[in-house]
């Protein structure tokens, strides 16, 4: 309408509002008019917007891109850091360099909410040019129809080649592809230098450390205890469970129960450790190590800006410990850049200005080395591990999850995931507390079914 | 403030989209159209059309744009919301008008409605379409700076003044039925009853202050600092008005001026109507007037109130009557005049003196008691009279 739009009309729009204005000049008595009286206004109000449009356009010439983030912190005051906008800022920068006629005008709805709020906007026309969400949410939001599909737009064949496959994967769904991923977080082992100087590189030394009396916490939330998994061969056999395959729920092998049972067994060791804490999710986690009430942590790297923030040299990042079955299966989330459905055309050209520039070497660059808790989607962008332990822990558990998490190298229904995922934290919660026997936690594991 | 301007500046970005456009500008049209319609002369079988308020003929409107917009596949979400808006306003008219009317007399129903009802619903109107167009979360976080060693946010100190205007004009009807409450299970008297509703409304107040500068983060210290420059500013400026303010809350707390009292002003009984902050409403019965008197007037000069201990009024009446008449006769027959009249009380009963002997004439001065102070000069008007109506069928002269 701004910019497009033919200004031809504004002539009429002038003249036809100033003999409006003069229908209402004083002229003694008033009489009231007829409906040529009647419909000036109305066609006023028509013409208010040619000159909204045209008229005031130099007033106006700011344009504004409505950008949506979702935070993919849960934990209440690691939003309140403001983390999820922050880490973006090197990109907002460059792309205000780029553009200083637009305004990005940026907005936060938690996860939960999101779903209705994108449809209650979508009803009215309103909705955001651009969502800033992880990978599963953007798959879900494009089979709802909430978001633009990306692959029939040219930038998307223009950025494809700077992505690894396996990344592409997973914002690929039936529907289209769902978002230009840009960055990924990843599940770390966050430690306190003063009590721990080296970091566990097994789940046996990580056990011996809790022997030794120094207090580690893990949680059953998939963040604090899924890496273990890997760790002791039972993701091959939890994959399916989660995602939904019928191999294993119908006809489970002896491999995937022998798998199962050893990760619960670890499990219920663990949680006989006196020096372990059990804790009800990530924020009891942190909120121990930060206190000094932990010394061993598995950690979202979305944290790890308040943790130095509040712990400072005392912080110490590696990657998770490898167990008897290799390595260990970090959680990753993929953040990604969605299109807004209600986008004008020249809006839409802003919004895919801005996802382009997401995946600029010089940007991916510049968000990793500021945030340092991210590591780049661009696949040509080095990571400079040399220089920074915390980015090679980063860079570590990226090739974990690359090699061996099978779980979010593939598109997979969020909402699966989330409706089942409170009965397998029930079900971890039994094992480790005693409540079912290992054997016992096998048998019903297979057995789970996401709510209906 | 500019990142208020800039959101604000964001959500014009809103028309430039077609399915935006489509919804507001029929429902603008609709609106014009019916507010110019009213201003043509009422013709034939339409005119009960003029009659229904705007939001009917509104409504219908909106829901046949919504028909027409669903028909061409487009959103018609904002126009739902409109529509909301109008059915609320429709809905609120009604409970005015057909409720509130019924249990409310006109005043108060008035005072409810433009300070309680009306604001409220322009609030939620306000808050909706914020939410609408943008994020009221991301607006209630736009920082104002900071004040008094607090760091403001714009929903804070939104939140702060609608608590404290909710405060300001809801907290009569609560205060009222706590001191009816307090009067009904204590036995207090109906002039302290008001009192204790003005103090509890002073003292809710006050606290919604205090918690206001709690919200908002305020330093003590900082206020401490501001409330001592402004105690200077107090003395030579505005010190009238705090004298009122302060002579006010004591005159409350001591309880010798009172809502229900009544007092002499100017020579004239008054019943207090309203102690405010700042000034006392009285009212006059003689002829229905308001008086307005500034509290520190009470606080400095004396007071003559009838309601203190108890509502008596002890008025009198002085006569002159012939000498050839019987002191004595002249006595009874005062006191029986006074005695029949029904506003006078028994008890203590009316008293006839003979205060005056004149070479002519002899003075004599009639007391009694009424129950009401606000009617010793209707009731002694009425004496004079049923005075000059009995000397007259006696043949007595008539009394100077």
């Amino acid at each position: 309408m701004f910019g497009s739009r033919s200004c031809r009309p504004k002539r009429t729009a002038l003249s036809l509002s100033s003999a409006a204005l003069r229908s209402n000049a004083p002229r003694g008595p008033h009489r009231p008019g007829g409906f040529a009286d009647l419909l000036s206004l109305p066609a006023a109000l028509v013409l208010l917007f040619s000159l909204v449009g045209c008229q005031f356009q130099p007033f106006l010439r700011r344009q504004t891109l409505h950008v949506v983030v979702v935070p993919t912190n849960r934990l209440e005051w690691l939003q309140r850091d403001g983390n999820d906008q922050i880490q973006w800022t090197p990109l907002l920068r460059e792309y205000q360099r780029l553009h200083p006629g637009v305004q990005l005008q940026m907005s936060v709805v938690n996860e939960p909410d999101l779903e209705e709020t994108l449809r209650r906007d979508r009803s009215r026309g309103l909705g955001p040019d651009v969502v800033v969400l992880r990978a599963p949410m953007a798959n879900a939001l494009l089979e709802q129809g909430l978001v633009e599909r990306l692959n029939d737009q040219p930038a998307w064949h223009r950025s494809k080649p700077l992505l690894k496959p396996d990344v592409v994967d997973r914002v690929t769904t039936s529907a289209g592809v769902s978002g230009l991923p840009v960055f990924s977080l990843l599940t770390l082992a966050c430690f306190d230098r003063r009590a721990v100087p080296q970091a566990p590189a097994s789940l046996d030394a990580l056990l011996a450390l809790a022997a030794s009396g120094r207090p580690i916490g893990v949680a059953v939330d998939p963040i604090g205890i899924w890496w273990s998994a890997g760790a002791l061969g039972a993701q091959d056999a939890m994959v399916p469970i989660l995602t939904g395959n019928p191999k294993i729920t119908s006809n489970p092998g002896p491999g995937d129960r022998a798998a199962l049972l050893a990760w619960f067994t670890w499990l219920r060791q663990l949680a006989l450790q006196s020096r372990v804490d059990i804790a009800s999710g990530p924020q009891e986690l942190v909120e121990g190590l930060e206190s000094g009430r932990l010394s061993w942590i598995p950690c979202y790297s979305s944290a790890l800006g308040h943790l130095e923030r509040t712990m400072g040299k005392g912080l110490g990042v590696a990657s998770l410990p490898a167990g008897p079955a290799g390595p260990p299966t970090p959680f990753s989330t993929m953040m990604v850049m969605a299109l807004g459905s209600d986008s004008s055309p020249p809006q839409r050209r802003m919004a895919l200005e801005l996802s382009e520039l997401s995946l600029d070497p010089l940007v991916q660059r510049e968000l990793t080395l500021e945030s340092r808790m991210i590591l780049p989607a661009n696949r040509f962008v080095q990571v400079p591990v040399a220089s920074s332990g915390r980015l090679a822990a980063l860079e570590q558990a990226q090739r974990q999850f690359d090699q061996r998490s099978k779980l979010l190298t593939s598109s997979f229904s969020a909402d699966r995931v989330q409706r089942l995922q409170p009965l397998v934290e029930d079900l971890l919660w039994k094992v480790m507390l005693g409540v079912l026997t290992p054997q016992q936690g096998v048998d019903a594991m297979i057995q789970i079914r996401p709510p209906s | 403030m500019s990142t208020v301007l800039a959101e604000i500046q964001g959500w014009l970005a809103f028309l430039d989209r077609l399915p935006v456009l489509l919804q507001i500008v029929p429902v603008g049209m609709l609106l014009i159209g019916l507010l110019r319609l009213r201003r043509l002369p009422r013709r034939g079988r339409w005119g009960w059309l003029f009659d229904l308020p705007l939001v009917v003929p509104l409504l219908m409107g909106q829901a046949l744009i919504v028909l027409v917009l669903v028909m061409l596949g487009q959103r018609v979400g904002l126009v739902l919301l409109l529509g909301q808006f109008s059915l609320a306003w429709l809905l609120l008219r009604l409970a005015e008008r057909q409720l509130l009317a019924r249990w409310l007399p006109p005043a108060s129903l008035q005072l409810l409605s433009t300070r309680l009802l009306r604001p409220l619903f322009l609030f939620t109107v306000i808050l909706q379409g914020l939410d609408a167009l943008g994020s009221l979360q991301d607006l209630a976080a736009v920082p104002l700076g900071v004040w008094f060693g607090g760091a403001i946010r714009l929903g804070d100190l939104f939140s702060v003044l609608v608590v404290l205007y909710l405060l300001l004009v809801g907290l009569h009807l609560p205060a009222a039925g706590v001191s009816l409450l307090a009067q009904r299970g204590l036995g207090i008297s109906e002039g302290s009853r008001r009192a204790l509703d003005q103090i509890l409304q002073y003292v809710i107040f006050t606290l919604g202050v205090i918690w206001a500068m709690g919200r908002l983060g305020f330093n003590q210290t900082g206020v401490l600092a501001i409330a001592g420059g402004l105690s200077v500013g107090l003395g030579f400026g505005i010190k009238e008005v705090f004298s009122n303010i302060v002579s006010g809350l004591w005159l409350l707390i001591e309880g010798s001026v009172r809502p229900g009292e009544v007092l002499m002003h100017e020579g004239e009984a008054c019943e207090v109507r309203r102690l405010g902050p700042r000034a006392t409403t009285l009212w006059r019965s003689g002829d229905n007037a308001e008086v307005v008197v500034p509290n520190q007037s009470f606080f400095t000069t004396a007071t003559t109130t009838y309601t203190r201990s108890d509502r008596m009024r002890r008025c009198s009446l002085q006569l002159e009557v012939d000498r050839n008449w019987n002191p004595q006769q002249i006595m009874e027959l005062l006191q029986t005049i006074a005695a029949d009249h029904q506003a006078v009380l028994a008890d203590p009963p009316p008293l006839a003196r003979l205060v005056e002997f004149g070479s002519e004439r002899y003075g004599y001065k009639l007391s009694f008691s009424i129950a009401d102070p606000l009617t010793a000069v209707s009731v002694t008007a009425d004496l004079r009279l049923a005075v000059f109506q009995h000397f007259g069928e006696l043949g007595i002269a008539p009394p100077s």
